[in-house]
Formats: C-alpha cells, structure tokens, sequence
C-alpha cells in the first residue's frame, strides 16, 4: 500500500516479495492446520 | 463470588530463556498471594472504589513493594524481570484496578523518590513505601497537559526556605488515599515545553492540599482516582525531589519501567482471559456440540493465543534488556503499543464467546473488558507509543 502503484509492477523487490509472501500462510503447514494443532493444546 | 480462576494450570515457565529460579519462586509466590488473598475479596473492593491498606501492608510484609530497591531499605534487590513477573501476575487477578494500585505505588510513584532522591530523602521515606505503611502516587497529568507535558501549569514559586505550589493535578491513581505524593511543578515559567519544571515531595496534610473530588471510572473500579489542587500549598525547599528544572527528565527516566510493568499486566490480564474463556466454551453448548467444537471459536483463540505469547515474549526481551542496561526506548514503545491494543482485541473476543454472560456483572469477563479498555490509553496512548518506535525505524 505505502508503495503505491510502484508496488505494483515487476521491477519494485517488494512486488516479488508480496507474490513470494503468499505462500507462507499455505505451505509448511497451513495456518488454519497450525491453529487446530494450537487449539489441541490449549 | 464470580469465578476467576481458570480450571487448567498456567505453566510457570521455568524453561524460558529470561527467568532464573528466583524469578519462578518469586512468580509462585505472588500467585498464591493473589489466589488466597485477592480473587476471593476483590469484588468488595471494586463496590468501595479502593484496595484497604491491609492488603497492601500484608505486601509490603512479603517483599512485594521492593522488588528492585536495595536491601538495606527493605527491598529484595531483584531484577526487571522481576518487576515484569510481578507486574503480570497481579494482571492475572482478573482485578486491573488492585493491579494498578499497587503497580502505581511500586512502579510508576515510587521510583521517582528513588531514582532522584537525597539520602536523607531515602532515609526518611523509603522503608515505609517498601514495607507498605505508606502508599505513593505521581501527580504530573493536569487537565491540560497528559501525554504532553509541555502544557503544564501547576507552578512552584520560591519563597525564604519554601515552594509555594498552585494548581490542579487531573487522573492521579491512588490520588485519594496515598500518603506520599510526587509532584510536578513549573518553577521556571519563562522556559517553555518539558524544561524548567521540577518535583516534589508532598505528603498528605499538607496545608494548601487537597483531594478535590475521588473520579468514577468506566473500569479499574478497585483503584481510587482523584482530582488534586494546591491551592498556596508551602512545602520546604529539602522536599524538593532532585535538581531544579530538571524534573522532566527524571519523569522520563521511568517512562520505560512503567510502560514494562502495564504490558505486563495486560498480558497477565489477557492470559486468564483466554484461559476463563477456553473453560467457559469447553462446556457451553450451541447447536448440539460444545462451542469449542466450532472451528470459528477455536481457531480465533488459538489466534489470539499465539498473539499473546509472542506479545509476551517481546515483553520480557524487553524486560531483560532493561536488567541488562541497555537502550530500550523502541522495544518498550512497542511492547506498550502491542500489549495495550491486545489486550483489547482478545477481551472483544472473550467477551463474544461469553455471549449474554459476558455483558452481565456476574461474570469475570465483562469487569476485565472494562479494565482493558484504558490500557491503550493510559502510560504512553497507542499513538504516541506508535511515534515514538517510528523515530527509531
């Protein structure tokens, strides 16, 4: 957001970091899979 | 009586990087204090508007008040951690304004006199704060001047071996029943902003001194605040709290030991939160199941779960940085605007979870979403906390 429309084009790192950010709430174990195992042990 | 105790155990965390073993002996012994002696009678002190002296001298007698101040006075000489331990298990009393009133004496008052003081001063006044025979508070917020000082007004004119104060003090926690009061004066009105304001020691009785009016708050309830005027009040030029026209800078000093001590508590408030609520959902049935059986529920605690232990964690960094004597400015900015906006956040969502119960005064819950609320306010505002990691990034 703070970036503006620069944010938005493929020449700025922090477009590639957004696309490469994605994947960190999915892969690995899913964060809807970790809060099950959180609420497991609460 | 409500219930305040959540049925599961919280871990003592011995196995966390910050604590050595006096912390966790320490930890254990404040909660057995605030399981025997506070959650069953705390309710009464919420009608009365004030935590009774009792209380605070039984304390006083348990090494409570002293945490960090040197032995020879009484204190226990622990570290800023200790502070934090402390600070978060009376958070874990479901009571935010006995908390607060003992917070304030031990954290945000009393470290003004120690910091600053003379000797003499120490000598005079120190053993009876520690032991809890005398209960301090701070008077530097006016009607006009509270995250910014540079609007003070109060003022303090030398006179033969005197100061003579004028003026009103607004918010003050323990304003009306403290015994020992620090406060903040201009004494030189040429000089704008944070400069030419000093401290003093003001004792209750004082001719000139007055409590003006005890305030009714939207939480805290069990802590007493008070409106204050000095009104030509004369105290000696030896109560003078450190140097003259210094006074700002010796209140900024404690500025990151109070903001410690409130993510603290608002941790400690937040985690029995969340605990009361795991017990409350575990049992209440919806729609043929138990509402922990529903994902949205579960899944929004555990979320909120996570947030706590990392705001947590930051907390005690902090905490353990300051005990190391390092710059700590932007950690405590943070952990103050995490903890206080946190804090909120999870009473928002125990407080649905309770349904009609959490709206009712019977329950726990709704007292603890009250007494978060002024946790984002008070000792530093999210925004000013905001802007000052800001500064720093």
């Amino acid at each position: 957001m703070l970036w503006g429309g620069f944010g938005y084009i493929r020449e700025s790192a922090i477009e590639r970091m957004v696309r490469d950010a994605r994947i960190q709430s999915i892969g690995g174990g899913a964060t809807e899979v970790m809060l099950e195992e959180i609420a497991k042990r609460l | 009586m409500t219930i305040s105790t959540p049925t599961h155990a919280v871990s003592s965390h011995i196995d966390e990087p910050w604590f050595r073993e006096e912390h966790v002996l320490f930890r254990e012994q404040v909660r057995r204090f605030v399981e025997d002696e506070v959650k069953p009678k705390a309710e009464a002190w919420e009608e009365t508007g004030f935590v009774p002296r009792p209380v605070l001298k039984k304390m006083g007698e348990l090494g409570f008040l002293g945490v960090r101040y040197p032995e020879e006075y009484g204190g226990s000489a622990m570290d800023t951690v200790a502070t934090a331990v402390l600070a978060e298990e009376l958070g874990k009393s479901t009571f935010g304004g006995f908390a607060v009133t003992v917070l304030v004496h031990t954290d945000m008052a009393s470290p003004h006199l120690v910091n600053a003081g003379s000797k003499a001063q120490l000598d005079k006044y120190l053993p009876d704060i520690i032991a809890g025979k005398k209960i301090t508070a701070v008077a530097v917020t006016e009607p006009d001047a509270g995250s910014d000082v540079a609007g003070m007004r109060t003022t303090a004119k030398k006179d033969g071996g005197d100061y003579v104060l004028n003026g009103t003090k607004m918010f003050i926690t323990n304003g009306v029943h403290a015994d020992v009061f620090f406060v903040a004066a201009k004494t030189d009105t040429t000089v704008k902003g944070t400069r030419g304001i000093s401290m003093f020691i003001v004792e209750k009785g004082t001719p000139g001194f007055t409590v003006s009016r005890a305030l009714k708050k939207h939480g805290w309830l069990s802590s007493d605040t008070a409106e204050l005027v000095f009104d030509n009040c004369r105290v000696p030029a030896a109560n003078m709290l450190g140097e003259e026209n210094k006074g700002f800078y010796a209140v900024m000093k404690n500025f990151q030991n109070e903001r410690i001590v409130l993510g603290a508590q608002a941790m400690g408030e937040a985690q029995t939160a969340l605990a009361l609520t795991i017990d409350y959902v575990r049992t209440r049935k919806a729609f043929g199941a138990t509402l922990w059986d529903k994902q949205a529920i579960r899944q929004r605690i555990a979320m909120l779960s996570a947030k706590v232990e990392a705001a947590r964690q930051l907390l005690y960094k902090a905490a353990w940085l300051d005990a190391q004597g390092r710059e700590i400015v932007k950690d405590v900015s943070m952990v103050k605007a995490l903890c206080g906006e946190l804090v909120n956040e999870v009473m928002y969502d125990c407080q649905q979870f309770h349904g009609g119960f959490g709206y009712i005064r019977e329950s726990a819950i709704e007292r603890m979403v009250r007494d978060a609320r002024i946790q984002s306010i008070g000792g530093g505002a999210t925004e000013v906390m905001l802007e000052e990691i800001a500064k720093r990034l």
